[in-house]
């Protein structure tokens, strides 16, 4: 087995550490097991935020989910965004959004919207081609290989990790 | 970083020319840290992975600054190409987010009066 690869073992193990610590700072993560087919767990949260486009400020919610994904043996990361009328945003409105600047064909090579594996509903999904890669720089060393995991995420999306989960 | 004689501390008029201010620089890693400047943190950045190593490790940051701002330093300094993605970590676990400032992370997670920071390149996100 290629030893890049996180076992779906690891990443429940993590995933429970990472809600022990959302817990503790009510940071809204829940985990949704799956005791017969463990790599369908997964980690998620609803968040509301807003956010000034054209000078106006929307509310946005946003839904989180972190799940494994088999075939990469790594998390992988996906969401939702939806305005306040209850419509999804489109891909271009969340590039918008972004942390960084980031030019479209960036953006929409890294984030594509496609069938969610575990809830089979249109998510945007990150791609896991380059997580294994950057993962395995941090395997042993990290303490939580979720968190290092999004850490991944935070320059694109406006996750708003709290300091806490690093300590 | 105690370093009297010549600033070596970053600020965005010094970036473009900081890589000359580099060249006696291994001596001066061994000062005590300056606990009279109250505004500078001592960050040590340690590479990991493939990405290179930084021949001076330890600077001297303005501590209102965030840490997005260090990153874009790091790889102006390693002459990273444009679509290399830098990251940075702190316990090798947690990435905080580009506009997280440096004193919180200090106050947070630093140890021995430096705040440790790893960093590793990728090609791409995802």
């Amino acid at each position: 087995m290629d030893i890049d690869t996180i076992t779906p073992e690891d990443f429940l193990a993590s995933a429970k550490h990472f809600i022990e610590i959302s817990d503790k700072i009510h940071d809204g993560w829940r985990i949704y097991e799956h005791k017969n087919e463990i790599h369908k767990s997964y980690i998620k949260k609803e968040a509301f935020i807003t956010f000034k486009s054209q000078n106006e400020l929307c509310l946005y919610k946003i839904e989180y989910v972190i799940f494994y994904n088999l075939s990469y043996g790594v998390p992988s990361f996906s969401f939702n965004v939806w305005n306040s009328p209850g419509t999804l945003l489109k891909l271009e409105e969340i590039r918008q959004m972004c942390f960084i600047q980031i030019t479209k064909e960036e953006f929409y090579s890294v984030i594509t919207q496609q069938e969610h594996p575990i809830f089979h509903r249109p998510y945007f999904i990150m791609h896991p081609c380059h997580t294994a890669q950057l993962l395995k720089e941090f395997k042993n060393k990290s303490r939580n290989i979720v968190v290092t995991f999004l850490g991944l995420i935070s320059p694109l999306l406006r996750l708003n990790l709290s300091l806490e989960y690093g300590l | 970083m105690a370093d009297e004689k010549q600033t070596d501390e970053l600020s965005q008029a010094e970036l473009s020319c900081a890589t000359e201010n580099l060249k006696s620089e291994e001596q001066k890693e061994n000062l005590e840290s300056a606990k009279s400047d109250k505004n500078k943190v001592d960050i040590l950045l340690k590479a990991t992975g493939d990405a290179p190593i930084m021949k001076k490790k330890k600077w001297a940051v303005d501590a209102e600054k965030p840490i997005g701002w260090v990153m874009e330093f790091v790889k102006k300094y390693l002459k990273l190409e444009p679509e290399e993605k830098l990251f940075m970590y702190v316990n090798q676990t947690f990435a905080p987010s580009p506009d997280q400032i440096i004193r919180n992370l200090y106050e947070c997670f630093g140890t021995d009066g430096k705040l440790v920071l790893h960093y590793c390149k990728s090609q791409a996100w995802g």
